[in-house]
């Protein structure tokens, strides 16, 4: 692992939507659902700045682990500083499952036509699943 | 010499009045905190998105984007103008509408199509006035506009956008610059001319870290630029939402202020035609015991 030169001896975590800061915490180990997969942050981490996609954002604190549903975004990570900009960051407890399949369902019988429309729909898609992922999860 | 209870009766409703408008006053300034909280809040998030573009520009990328080149034959303008639902904010909705009609009419000139879209009842009212059709009008915004509404509107205006519905969306509002002063402004907020406002000037500030870019700087971009129009959009909610409250906390305290001095010189008035009448009526007393004698 290479030296870190900042004094920065912890990993902090940053969750900022743009209504508000939802979390600033202290962690040991962050797990972002990036665009094409998961992506695990440990401290000394080298800079990155990374695109989110649509998935469960765990941040394993000193005893415990929180879990937010994120809806896309970025992250970036810089001198154990793991900011994450996202649209939506929902606890992962609080995310609603009825309506995430109302979403999958209602997008799935949608109709279009042409490129843009496509990846507006597979978009919608996407969120859908994996809010339902997150949802129907064992707890 | 004015009749001394008509007088009373008078400085009786000016003083329900300054009541009235006292307590507006508080109410105005408890949303501002509230609202200006929230601005603060996005702040963050705003800095954040701008410090992501200026390192992503730094890595030598070169930025293209749909969103940010202008079209070559412009058919289909939009105009948004953010006004209040409510009034008692002086000229705060009156200024806005006269600025969005001339802007409309601007773009009327230079464009074959002009849409307008309105927020706040003032707004809808005044443009309906002067006979400009509005094609859609949005009252739900209040003191507190939440990022899922406007991102709704901000969607919508990427989707219509991208499939070439619309070449061009201007925005009036108040912009918040600080608690003592609030501009009227026109912005252009598609095509978006640049990304983040200071990015040159940041250029030069700090060592630059090498970052790692995931999955790649393109797809990262591609992200950015709708994230950062929405931000922009949502910021400019924002902003009229806390200039509203700051404009009906300054309406209000003047006319309480000038409430308490309309009740000083009534008063006065009342006072000195009460003193008149008891003088007059001693008079009449003087004058009657001089005849007796």
């Amino acid at each position: 692992m290479p030296k870190q030169s900042s004094a920065n001896s912890a990993l902090r975590c940053i969750v900022v939507t743009p209504e508000e800061t939802v979390l600033e915490a202290e962690a040991s180990f962050v797990a972002l659902p990036l665009f094409d997969g998961e992506l695990g942050v440990a401290l000394g981490h080298s800079p990155m700045i990374g695109r989110l996609g649509y998935g469960e954002l765990r941040i394993r604190g000193a005893d415990d682990t929180t879990r937010y549903y994120v809806d896309g975004g970025f992250v970036q990570v810089a001198d154990n500083l793991v900011s994450v900009l996202t649209n939506r960051a929902i606890l992962s407890e609080a995310v609603d499952e009825d309506a995430a399949q109302e979403q999958l369902t209602s997008a799935l019988g949608h109709k279009v036509a042409g490129e843009e429309q496509l990846a507006i729909r597979d978009r919608t898609l996407s969120q859908a699943r994996a809010q339902l992922r997150i949802a129907r999860r064992p707890q | 010499m004015a009749n001394p209870r008509e007088l009373d009766k008078r400085r009786k409703s000016i003083r329900n009045m300054r009541r009235i408008t006292r307590t507006m006053e508080l109410i105005a300034t408890a949303r501002f905190k509230k609202a200006m909280d929230r601005a603060s809040a996005a702040t963050s998030y705003t800095d954040r998105i701008t410090q992501l573009v200026s390192d992503l520009t730094k890595s030598g990328l070169q930025v293209s984007h749909p969103l940010l080149e202008s079209r070559d034959a412009p058919q289909r303008g939009k105009l948004l103008v953010l006004t209040a639902n409510r009034g008692f904010c002086s000229g705060f909705n009156g200024t806005l509408i006269r600025a969005g009609l001339a802007r409309y009419r601007e773009l009327k000139s230079e464009l074959p199509e002009v849409q307008v879209e309105i927020s706040g009842k003032k707004g809808i009212a005044g443009f309906g006035y002067r006979d400009v059709a509005v094609d859609r009008a949005f009252t739900q915004f209040e003191d507190k506009p939440s990022f899922d509404e406007v991102d709704e509107i901000a969607s919508r205006y990427l989707e219509e956008y991208i499939t070439g519905k619309l070449d061009r969306l201007d925005v009036v509002y108040t912009k918040f610059v600080s608690i003592s002063r609030q501009e009227l402004t026109v912005e252009t907020l598609l095509p978006l001319g640049s990304l983040g406002d200071d990015t040159a000037e940041e250029e030069a500030a700090g060592a630059a870290t090498q970052y790692e870019f995931l999955p790649s700087p393109e797809s990262i971009l591609e992200e950015v630029v709708p994230t950062s129009f929405k931000v922009k959009l949502f910021k400019c909610f924002l902003d009229s939402a806390v200039s509203e409250q700051i404009a009906r906390m300054v309406a209000m305290k003047a006319a309480t202020e000038n409430a308490g001095e309309l009740i000083k010189q009534l008063s006065m008035q009342y006072n000195r035609a009460r003193q008149g009448r008891i003088t007059s009526e001693l008079m009449d007393l003087i004058g009657g015991v001089e005849a007796l004698n």
